[in-house]
């Protein structure tokens, strides 16, 4: 773990007005060449909290549902795809995946998110992760949001009244963040299963 | 939030509306084309439909007092699922400015959404449109209760958005009470024609 991913948690995690959120969000990258891995990093970590990669192992083993986006060079061996939707379509984990790659992909035709074709600008990379980032947490506030209103249909009037207080704000984070997306970009994030077979 | 649409707006009419009308009874049809027209008369629409043919739906549209509307727009989901004879009865009847999608039976329901999407906001960009969901019950029919629920989320959302109103219709004789106080949470209001109509017909 990056000890700058330990000093900026502390004041992130509380910090969801600002910038949508998005500080304090953990985005993991892992290209085939180290150089690149830490260009990249270096760029992402005035924004995000960076986790680098040199290996599909270290790669793998950082994925925990911390990380809400990650970038990840489908090259470096052992890095299947399958692998790494595998670790981040979970229940309780969920990140969105953008290829590093030479050459564009299409993208409807394979298990990741977005693809960021090398060498990525500065610019381009700071959006594109921010995009992702935003779709990662409207997402898994999605998903917390279904299941509270099905646990409150269980619940007593006590519980009923703490749920439905968490039900609105989840209600007001979900609407936060979907003034930054379009219409197809939603139902995408809401809503796309990653095949990893195709 | 930086607005409180509960107090600001508590007089004005909710912009999605779930109508829980059961299989009989409960004049469902009458509602939906009071939930579609509203006090303003609105001319245009979106109607999402299932099981029932586009011309059903336009029908339920058409047949109000003030004649036809200017626009409205039929996505229609299940064309594949129903009788031939039912599809081909679509715009023969000759209405202006109707526009009638199918959407294939492959279609996922992120799919159906772009659909959705873009006509609400063709339509929505010309004026108050209102949108008609025929039903969620029929899209749980189509997929899963957890994914049906994230793709009304968004849906309500855009609504939301385009300045547009919607109801969603359901059935409840064919859910149980846990599935539809699930779903309840995703709107302004709830009509409940089980209960604001118990002489039915």
């Amino acid at each position: 773990m990056n000890p700058d991913e330990r000093a900026g948690r502390e004041s992130a995690t509380r910090d969801r007005s600002r910038d949508g959120g998005l500080r304090g969000r953990v985005v993991l990258v892992a290209d085939r060449d180290p150089a690149v891995t830490d260009e990249l990093a270096a760029v992402l970590r005035d924004r995000f909290t960076v986790r680098s990669a040199y290996d599909s192992a270290d790669a793998l083993a950082s994925l925990d549902p911390d990380v809400s986006v990650a970038l990840l060079d489908p090259s470096i061996p052992g890095l299947s795809a399958q692998r790494v939707v595998d670790r981040v379509r979970t229940d309780d984990a969920d990140c969105q995946v953008a290829a590093l790659v030479d050459e564009p992909l299409d993208i409807e035709s394979t298990a990741f998110d977005d693809c960021l074709v090398k060498p990525v600008e500065d610019g381009h990379l700071t959006e594109t992760v921010e995009q992702l980032s935003r779709r990662a947490a409207y997402r898994t506030t999605l998903e917390e949001f279904y299941r509270v209103a099905r646990e409150r249909t269980d619940a007593s009037d006590q519980e009923r009244e703490r749920l439905d207080r968490r039900l609105g704000e989840l209600d007001d984070s979900l609407d936060d963040v979907f003034r930054t997306l379009d219409g197809p970009e939603a139902y995408d994030a809401a809503l796309r299963e990653l095949d990893a077979d195709s | 939030m930086s607005t409180n649409p509960d107090e600001s707006e508590s007089t004005e009419t909710p912009l999605n509306v779930l109508l829980l009308a059961p299989s009989v009874g409960g004049h469902e049809d009458e509602v939906c084309g009071e939930l579609l027209h509203g006090p303003a008369e609105r001319e245009r629409a979106l109607l999402v439909t299932c099981m029932n043919s586009p011309a059903e739906r336009l029908d339920v549209w058409t047949d109000h007092e003030n004649g036809r509307p200017e626009h409205a727009t039929v996505v229609d989901v299940e064309a594949a699922a129903r009788s031939t004879a039912a599809t081909t009865a679509t715009g023969t009847d000759g209405a202006p400015n109707t526009l009638v999608e199918s959407v294939d039976s492959e279609t996922d329901l992120a799919g159906l959404g772009d659909v959705i999407d873009r006509h609400l906001t063709e339509l929505a960009s010309e004026g108050e449109t209102a949108v008609c969901v025929h039903s969620v019950s029929d899209l749980l029919q189509r997929a899963e209760e957890r994914a049906v629920f994230k793709f009304l989320e968004v849906l309500t959302s855009t609504v939301d958005r385009a300045g547009a109103v919607a109801h969603y219709h359901m059935n409840p004789d064919v859910h149980d009470r846990e599935t539809i106080e699930t779903f309840e949470v995703l709107f302004d209001s709830v009509v409940d024609l089980r209960t604001a109509n118990v002489a039915g017909e």
